[in-house]
């Protein structure tokens, strides 16, 4: 019996997974993607670090394996969605705020075309963006996209084909 | 199947996140520190030395039986390795005698991280920014709202925590790395005091140093002569030592104050036997210090609700007394130090 009652512990305990690992991996993906969430390298880099430095003071908690890329996903989501709140907040009264990925400035980085795409995509409510991002940006499936927002597979995929439709509207598309 | 839009806004993400150059990232820095377990606020033993550097602070340490075989015997998961914290200087204050260069830049902390990496008998290099440093901090502290107040993310330093191996020259190397532009100080946050604090809290609260003949303290009756200084003290009149009458005044009057739960007297023999241990690897300073030499004391211990800042104002003035000094805002402050790099004045670490 005691073997019993010891296993689930030890079980636990290997299942552990070293977030570090999967952050070192996936280390400028994880800076495309906050970039492409808050526009400009410097925080999206930011946000990754603070995103593994709390992530990693908290390490011993994560036991699915499965679930440790989608863990650190929402942590540097969670982490854009901060930094794009604060914005929202210090610059509520003041010009819009341009990051440099989609500003004028980074022409010769990307083209006219793209960032028209890209600051249409920034004026979506906050979650239609963060959906499209995922689906678009990291070709990720609804079951995925779900789990890493927090919410259901149908809500990810109906937010999804809103965003695309408001999207398009902003765009001047017929389609 | 994929509308234009959806082929529109791909590329457009793509395009955007292919801007990212993998060879210009800077690296991830991990605080690389498990959650800790151990209560350090109640540091005892040979580290709060470190720290004071004085034969009254050596006092200070009066570690029990069990303490004494914790420090003969170092805890198993230790495994003989040594953890290192180097600390880097802080952009404030600007001017201070350990940084006259100010904080280290980019390229110096990357200089720093190789240097380290490069001195043998170092396993591992991990660096900690102040965020870190501070969300550790919130985890340690999180029940003292004195300390979480005085403290801000800008007041840590930067860090690197350096893994040694079993039989590395952990003395050389800090010798070596004071010397280094950019770098503000070491410490060894994992010292056999850690051990000595989990032997529980034998230790006293508040220690009252008594005068002793000769002593230095103005409170004695010391005169300091004019020109004196720290290194080099002179004194028209040295301090009297306590009177037996006034000793035993003492004693009663530490009885009666409010928030008392214990008075132990420790003599100066005592004392001396507590230093030796606190100092038995310092054949230097063993060799140049006597029984004589050494402070009576009252250690007392306090009710958990006392307020150890009225039992220390009201002990101070009395005649004999010397100093009073609170063990545990000692301790403290040089737990603050050792594992954050952060000196704070008592009145911010003790505050009650």
């Amino acid at each position: 019996m005691k073997v019993e009652q010891l296993s689930p512990g030890g079980a636990l305990i290997r299942k552990r997974v070293d977030v570090a690992a999967v952050f070192a991996e996936h280390h400028v993906g994880l800076v495309r993607l906050a970039l492409v969430m808050v526009g400009d390298q410097a925080t999206a880099e930011d946000v990754v670090q603070e995103a593994f430095t709390r992530t990693h003071a908290g390490r011993g908690r994560l036991r699915d394996p499965d679930k440790a890329l989608a863990y650190v996903r929402s942590a540097v989501f969670n982490g854009c969605r901060s930094v794009m709140r604060r914005r929202a907040t210090v610059f509520r009264r003041a010009v819009p705020y341009e990051p440099p990925v989609w500003s004028a400035e980074s022409a010769a980085l990307v083209s006219e075309e793209r960032r028209e795409v890209l600051r249409a995509l920034l004026g979506l409510p906050s979650r239609q963006r963060e959906a499209l991002t995922l689906r678009y940006y990291l070709d990720l499936s609804d079951q995925e996209i779900a789990e890493t927002m927090g919410i259901s597979g149908s809500t990810a995929r109906s937010t999804i084909a809103r965003g695309l439709a408001a999207l398009g509207r902003a765009l001047g598309e017929d389609s | 199947m994929n509308s234009p839009m959806e082929d529109r806004l791909r590329e457009a993400l793509a395009e955007a996140g292919a801007t990212v150059d993998p060879s210009t990232l800077s690296p991830l820095h991990a605080s690389g520190r498990p959650r800790v377990r151990v209560d350090f606020r109640l540091l005892a033993a040979a580290g709060a030395v470190v720290l004071a550097g004085a034969v009254t602070a050596a006092v200070l340490i009066s570690p029990g039986d069990e303490q004494r075989a914790a420090v003969a015997n170092p805890p198993a998961d230790q495994k003989g390795e040594t953890e290192l914290f180097v600390f880097l200087c802080a952009k404030y204050p600007t001017k201070s005698p350990d940084c006259p260069g100010g904080s280290p830049t980019g390229q110096q902390t990357r200089a720093i991280q190789q240097a380290l990496q490069a001195v043998p008998g170092v396993s591992q290099v991990l660096y900690e920014n102040s965020a870190g440093a501070y969300l550790r901090f919130r985890r340690d502290y999180a029940g003292n709202k004195t300390l979480l107040g005085a403290v801000a993310v800008a007041d840590l330093p930067t860090s690197f925590h350096v893994q040694l191996r079993a039989g590395a020259d952990v003395n050389a190397l800090q010798a070596k790395l004071k010397s280094i532009r950019g770098v503000s100080g070491t410490s060894e946050p994992k010292t056999d005091n850690l051990s000595a604090s989990e032997q529980g809290n034998n230790n006293a609260d508040i220690s009252v140093f008594l005068c002793a003949k000769g002593s230095a303290a103005a409170s004695c009756g010391a005169v300091a002569a004019p020109g004196s200084t720290k290194d080099a003290p002179k004194f028209t009149e040295s301090g009297k030592a306590i009177t037996l009458a006034q000793q035993s005044d003492l004693a009663r009057e530490i009885a009666k104050t409010p928030g008392v739960q214990s008075v132990r007297f420790e003599s100066q023999q005592e004392a001396y036997e507590n230093f030796k241990r606190a100092y038995a690897s310092n054949k230097a300073i063993l060799k140049a210090t006597k029984p004589s030499d050494m402070p009576k004391s009252f250690r007392l211990q306090l009710r958990p609700d006392a307020d150890s800042g009225e039992v220390i104002a009201q002990l101070q003035h009395l005649p004999g007394v010397a100093s009073v000094i609170n063990s545990k805002c000692v301790t403290e402050r040089l737990t603050l130090y050792q594992r954050y790099g952060i000196s704070l004045p008592e009145s911010k670490v003790c505050a009650s």
